[in-house]
Order: C-alpha cells, then structure tokens, then sequence
C-alpha cells in the first residue's frame, strides 16, 4: 500500500504530463521500494529468528546445565559422608569394643604370661591367637575409617550403614571370642593349680615333700 | 543495472540489449516476487526451528524435573513407609519391655545387690531401646538419610527384629525373675505357716 500512496504523491508532485522516461522511472522506483521493503522484513524475520532459536538454545542449555548440576551434586553426596551415618549409633559401639578388645587382651595376655601352669609353647600359641586377634581388629578399624572418610569410597547412605553393621557384627564377634577365650584359659588355668595344689597336699599328708 | 548483472552474470540476452526499460521491470517484479518466496521460506523454517526447540526444551525440563523429583525423594519419607505396619510392632514391643522391667523393679524378696543387678540389666535394656527408637526416628525424618522406601524398610526391619530379640530377652528374664521372687515368697510362707503351727510365733 505504501507504494501506492508514494506514487499518488509522486504523481501530483511531477505534475499532468509525463514523459515516457519518468513513467518508467517511476515505476522502477516503485518496485526498488517495494524490494526494499522485501529486504527489510526479511531481515527482521531473520532477526526474530535468531533471537527465537538463541533464547531457545539458552533454555535448553540452562535445563541441561541444571540437570548436570542435579547429578553431579548426587554423585559427589555419594562421596561425603552423612552426619547421621557418622553418628549412626554402631560407630560408637565398634569403637568401645575395639578399644575393649585391646584392653582386654592385653591384661589377660600378661597374667597368663605370669602364670606358672602354662609351657612356653602355650604362651606362644596364646601370642599368635591374640597376635591375629588384634590383626583382625585392625582391620575393621581400617575399614570403619575408610567408610567414615569422605572421598575414599562412593557410597550411598545405606551402603555406609550396612558397611558399619558388617564391621559392627565382626567386632563383636571378636570382643565375644576373646572373652570365651580368656574365660577357658583362665579356667585351665585355675584347674592346673588345684590339681597342682592337690598333689601338693597329698604329697604333704603322705609326708613326700 | 547492477543488480540485473548479478541476476544473469553469463551473458545479456536480447531483451536485455534492445528492451532495456521493460526488462528491468520485469526482473524487479521477479526479484521481488522471489524474495516474497524467499520471506515465506524463512518465515517457515524458523517457526519449524522453533517448534522443535519447544519441543526438546520441554522434553528436557520435563526429564530434569524427573530427576529432581526423584533425587528430592531419595531425602524424603514416602508416607507408605510411614505407615509401614512394624513401626507400630516396634513402639509395641518397646512398650512391653519397659512394662516387664517395671514390674521386676518392684519385685519383693530381693536383696540390695539383687536389685542393683535387676536396675543394672534396666538401664542397659532402656538404653539400647532408646537407642534403637532413635534410630527408627533417624530412618523416618526427612532429609536425614538419602535412602530409597526399600532400603528405609530394611532397616525398619533390623530394628523390628532387634527389639523383637529384646522382648524375647526380657520375657525370659523378667519370669524368671519373678519366678524367684515367687518361690522365695512361698518359701517364707511357709516357714512362717509352720512357725505358727508349732507355735513358735
């Protein structure tokens, strides 16, 4: 329409008569405006457009960005360490049975080493029993650090727990061990010196020694 | 005539040397009617681009908000787990227990040392039930563990049969318990029937 208009104009303002030439001068003028105006929607048209598809691209960036964020702050939570599975109750159990195990062993240990009723090589074999004991607690000590620090291993929180009830069920096991162990030591021990005594008092009555 | 140059680069035709005026106005008409075309072509595929970014963009907001959700729910207590029967089984048995150690505490016949046993093995049984409620009110509180609704029944099953095992213990324990309160009574009774039949009382 604009065209149009501009003719009307064009045509008032170069007055009645025209020649041939400015006829088609005009009409060339008319069709360069109306190429121009081509050009210039396409132009905007191609503007839109990128604009449309950048704006869209930056969504889909932001969505994929945020969605790698979501992961990676799943992955990297499976690193750290839960405070409730620090706190998890076993944690604390684990740890007074070790140190009760070590106690334990150690004090028993040296009173069967100060007893007269038992060889050398009962000493030795009660060495290396408590020797692989105290390996043993070694070990699930290792194992609980290694479960209770962060970035060693990737775990969920269930996995942590179940790791700690296995260490839990093998420390007790252990501190249980220890305590039949030192209890039928101690009782071969005391039934040594009451036979030994026994044989004492015999030997006494019967005026040997 | 530089743009007609650029239309045909080859060569000029006729029309082009002896009909100057009405050429051009034709290849304007055809350039602008190419460029209505070449208007509508862009027009198109950019509404094409776009409605397939829609499309992928809404396809990956909506995987996005999947797994948000589920993460987000790896933190939460699903209300099926809730009202998972053995969380009542468990509160049950805690109940009992601590029922069965009152009653032993107010057990006659016991001697200091007796009682200091019977309040000793109380407060090692209250202790590892507060314990274990503590840890079921861990499992059933948002944001405390990430744990999915299977792995929270496990454990709420651990629990479930850990404070099973100590009702057993306190079962046993506290009849027999009582059952030694109750033979020392009999007994005394009877020492104090046979007192009052010979007339010594």
């Amino acid at each position: 329409m604009k065209y149009k208009c501009l003719l009307f104009i064009f045509l008032f303002g170069s007055g009645v008569t025209q020649s041939k030439a400015q006829s088609f001068e005009v009409e060339q003028l008319i069709l360069d405006y109306q190429k121009l105006t081509e050009l210039k929607s396409i132009l905007s048209e191609l503007k839109t457009g990128y604009q449309l598809l950048s704006s869209g691209y930056e969504t889909i960036r932001n969505i994929s960005a945020g969605n790698f964020n979501l992961h990676n702050a799943f992955l990297s939570a499976l690193l750290a360490i839960n405070p409730a599975v620090r706190n998890y109750s076993h944690v604390a159990d684990i740890i007074s049975y070790q140190s009760s195990i070590v106690s334990e062993y150690r004090s028993a240990f040296s009173r069967f080493k100060q007893d007269e009723h038992f060889t050398p090589d009962e000493i030795a074999y009660l060495g290396t029993v408590y020797g692989n004991l105290f390996n043993q607690s070694l070990n699930d000590i290792i194992n609980l650090t290694n479960v209770l620090t962060a970035n060693k291993m990737r775990m969920s929180d269930e996995e942590r727990l179940h790791a700690i009830d296995g260490i839990y069920s093998s420390t007790k096991n252990q501190l249980m061990f220890l305590r039949s162990f030192n209890n039928s030591t101690t009782l071969l021990a005391i039934d040594r010196a009451t036979a030994a005594n026994d044989v004492g008092t015999a030997m006494r009555l019967y005026g040997i020694q | 005539m530089g743009i007609l140059s650029t239309i045909s680069a080859h060569s000029q035709t006729f029309d082009e040397w002896f009909r100057q005026n009405k050429t051009q106005i034709k290849y304007l008409t055809q350039q602008i009617a190419a460029y209505e075309l070449l208007l509508d072509y862009t027009t198109n595929g950019y509404k094409i681009a776009q409605t397939d970014l829609t499309f992928i963009g809404a396809m990956k907001n909506e995987e996005f908000d999947l797994h948000r959700t589920y993460f987000n729910s790896l933190k939460l207590v699903s209300t099926a787990v809730l009202k998972y029967s053995r969380i009542n089984d468990i509160i049950t048995d805690e109940h009992a227990i601590m029922s069965n150690f009152k009653r032993i505490l107010q057990a006659k016949n016991m001697n200091a040392a007796e009682m200091n046993y019977l309040n000793a093995v109380y407060n090692k049984m209250n202790n590892e039930c507060n314990r274990s409620l503590d840890e079921l009110i861990d499992i059933l509180t948002d944001n405390t563990y990430t744990m999915k609704d299977d792995q929270r029944i496990k454990r709420i099953d651990r629990i479930y049969y850990d404070m099973k095992d100590k009702y057993a213990f306190s079962q046993s324990f506290t009849s027999e318990a009582l059952l030694l309160s109750a033979q020392r009574q009999s007994r005394s009774d009877d020492i104090n029937e046979s007192l009052i039949n010979n007339g010594l009382q």
